[in-house]
């Protein structure tokens, strides 16, 4: 494992975009930043900036307007990258899967690579999803340089 | 309880004081609204099918003074924009959601508050109207 | 030379929790007009209310806003209730106040956080976030979840709060106090924080007024309206006066706040000490008809719901207006005038709840 490996998986910056949701979910997500859950002390930092970014935490239903957006952070993230779906709206439109403006779940958009359940799920919930993004990310980076090499 | 078991109960109607007004006078009777400096809450608007029942709830102190207007369909509802500013989110929620024919609102967002020209115009009205092709709702 | 520029605020933005765009014309410096554009988190929420069955509509009701969810609740009941013509048990209206008034305090500890995050007082947050973990975990023992509690039913609420519960909570509100006395004070009279808002997003009286603006936006422009002065669920027995600022600015908003959180400390202390011992729930009778309107007072301000029914399993019209949505048109007074670097610091100041406006 090179050192850009170590310090990405040791210090993964994420992204938080809401895309149609409650604000319980968001609020969960800043939560873990705040110091009962601290993520911050394992090197996870919420980051503004899209091109900072290696993980993106999705929340919500998703609608026309916002996919637009999320597309675009998305697109601006370097790879490799991970998405993860946070709430049961993120991951199938929840309580609001028969409204008009409700597209799905954030998969109808981007590829997700964890979905983490719950309404809202707890913090607790949340970081392991974000470990688990980043383990996915790890094996899917090893598979690339094992084809280029 | 089955449902076919369940008493039918009287309606309540406990939205007073309601005053009707007729489309004309509507600005009037707000004018009169303001000259009290009663607070602008809201405006609700309901579908009966051929006609609209359109609420402007105005807060005097604790209490509520509601005015009730009803329109047709396709008949145009002025603004109250011009004596309270902060009805234009409500009339422009109106025109996109129900298609109301809301004219001379003071911040238009030309029916395109909440969603974009690809989705389905005025999902809130119980009559679609099919004739109104996409991207040209009022 | 003055020179005019257009920059999009949001809809991503690091103060920002939720998307919203502000489109903000500047002349050097200087905000001259600001535009929203909302529409990145609307659902449809009345539409589905008015497809699903009215006693499924609590849970979507409750999930217009993670914050205050209890309330949401709470409005949606009580209107029903009226069209029902049900009367609800005297605990179940206290018990409501007691988790209505810990979503307030709940509320405005996330605001405080915030709002010292929008004008760079990290540490300032991370106290303000520390306590509200407290609440949480009152929140998760009394109720069974952090953040949607669905603890409130028609007729009444869904689970009673035991002595025992009762009791750890007085104790739990106690160390919130305390750590609350410490982190308000900096909010109130640290010389940086004075700085950023004192005489910042200044909205009159009068203005407020014809603006509509609701909640603290309101009281803090020294106008004397609470919606629980209507004595809704047991407000009527617990008497609520409504806390005024005259300022108007961003500072007097603060001030409020945190004057509400020390009435809603009280309220629930005292909520607690005259809980009465009756049923917590009556079996709902019939099905609702006619129509009326539910006001409540949520952490951001007046909460209206208007409902409407025909007597068959599904609502004719719910209509919600959320707080936030009351106050955009004030905020987008407010901005003008100002300079761009205060601009998150006003933006927070009306305390935004984005996916409550949009619905």
């Amino acid at each position: 494992m090179g050192l850009i490996d170590i310090a990405r998986s040791k210090s993964p910056w994420i992204l938080h975009f809401d895309a149609g949701a409650c604000n319980g979910c968001d609020i969960e997500i800043l939560a873990c930043l705040t110091p009962v859950y601290d993520v911050e002390r394992f090197g996870i930092i919420n980051i503004g900036n899209p091109k900072h970014a290696d993980v993106l935490l999705v929340t919500g239903t998703v609608n026309k307007r916002s996919a637009r957006v999320l597309r675009n952070l998305y697109d601006q993230m370097p790879d490799p990258k991970a998405v993860v779906a946070i709430g049961a709206c993120a991951l199938s439109g929840g309580v609001f899967h028969e409204c008009y403006n409700v597209l799905g779940g954030v998969d109808s958009v981007l590829p997700v690579d964890v979905y983490v359940p719950g309404c809202a799920p707890k913090p607790e919930a949340i970081i392991e999803g974000v470990v688990m993004a980043l383990g996915k990310m790890q094996e899917r980076e090893h598979a690339r340089k094992r084809g280029a090499a | 309880m089955t449902e076919a078991a369940r008493p039918p109960i009287a309606p309540v109607c406990d939205v007073q004081p309601t005053r009707p007004v007729s489309v004309g006078d509507l600005v009037a009777a707000v004018e009169a609204m303001a000259a009290r400096r009663l607070r602008f809450v809201t405006a609700t608007c309901l579908d009966m099918g051929g006609r609209f029942d359109i609420y402007y709830h105005f807060a005097d102190g604790v209490k509520l003074d509601n005015l009730l207007v009803t329109i047709p369909r396709e008949a145009e509802l002025p603004s109250i924009t011009a004596v309270y500013l902060g009805a234009f989110l409500v009339e422009n929620e109106m025109k996109e959601l129900f298609g109301i024919n809301v004219v001379d609102i003071a911040i238009d967002y030309k029916g395109r508050l909440f969603m974009t020209e690809l989705d389905q115009p005025h999902p809130m009205a119980k009559v679609q109207s099919g004739a109104t092709p996409a991207g040209q709702g009022e | 030379m003055a020179q005019r520029t257009v920059i999009p605020f949001g809809p991503q933005h690091p103060v920002l929790p939720e998307p919203i765009q502000l489109k903000l014309t500047l002349k050097d410096e200087i905000v001259e007009e600001a535009l929203p554009h909302i529409g990145y988190v609307h659902r449809g929420v009345e539409k589905a209310a008015e497809r699903m069955d009215y006693t499924q509509n609590v849970f979507l009701v409750e999930r217009i806003c993670g914050i205050c969810s209890f309330i949401h609740a709470l409005c949606y009941c009580q209107g029903l209730e009226r069209l029902m013509g049900l009367e609800v048990p005297r605990r179940a209206a206290y018990l409501r106040v007691i988790w209505s008034e810990l979503h307030r305090l709940q509320s405005h500890h996330l605001w405080l956080g915030l709002y010292a995050d929008a004008f760079g007082f990290e540490s300032l947050f991370m106290e303000f976030w520390r306590s509200r973990e407290m609440l949480m975990d009152i929140f998760e023992k009394t109720a069974g979840s952090r953040v949607i509690i669905s603890a409130c039913c028609i007729g009444g609420v869904r689970r009673d709060i035991s002595d025992q519960h009762l009791q750890e909570t007085l104790e739990t509100l106690k160390t919130l106090e305390a750590a609350f006395d410490k982190s308000s004070e900096v909010m109130l009279n640290d010389y940086t924080v004075k700085k950023r808002t004192v005489g910042k997003g200044v909205l009159q009286a009068d203005k407020a007024i014809m603006l509509g603006a609701a909640g603290p936006v309101l009281r803090a422009s020294g106008v004397e309206q609470d919606a629980r002065q209507t004595g809704f669920a047991a407000y009527d027995e617990l008497r609520v006066e409504p806390v005024v600022e005259t300022a108007g600015d961003c500072y007097a908003r603060a001030k409020v706040r945190i004057r509400e959180v020390r009435q809603s400390l009280d309220l629930v202390r005292r909520a607690i000490a005259g809980l009465p011992d009756t049923d917590i729930a009556v079996r709902p009778k019939g099905r609702p008809n006619g129509r009326t309107i539910s006001r409540v007072e949520q952490p951001r301000g007046e909460l209206l719901y208007f409902l409407a029914a025909n007597g068959s399993q599904k609502l004719e019209r719910l209509r919600v207006r959320t707080p936030t949505f009351a106050n955009v048109a004030p905020l987008v007074h407010m901005l003008p005038g100002s300079e761009l670097a205060d601009v998150p610091v006003i933006v927070l100041s009306i305390d935004p709840c984005i996916s409550c406006t949009e619905r």
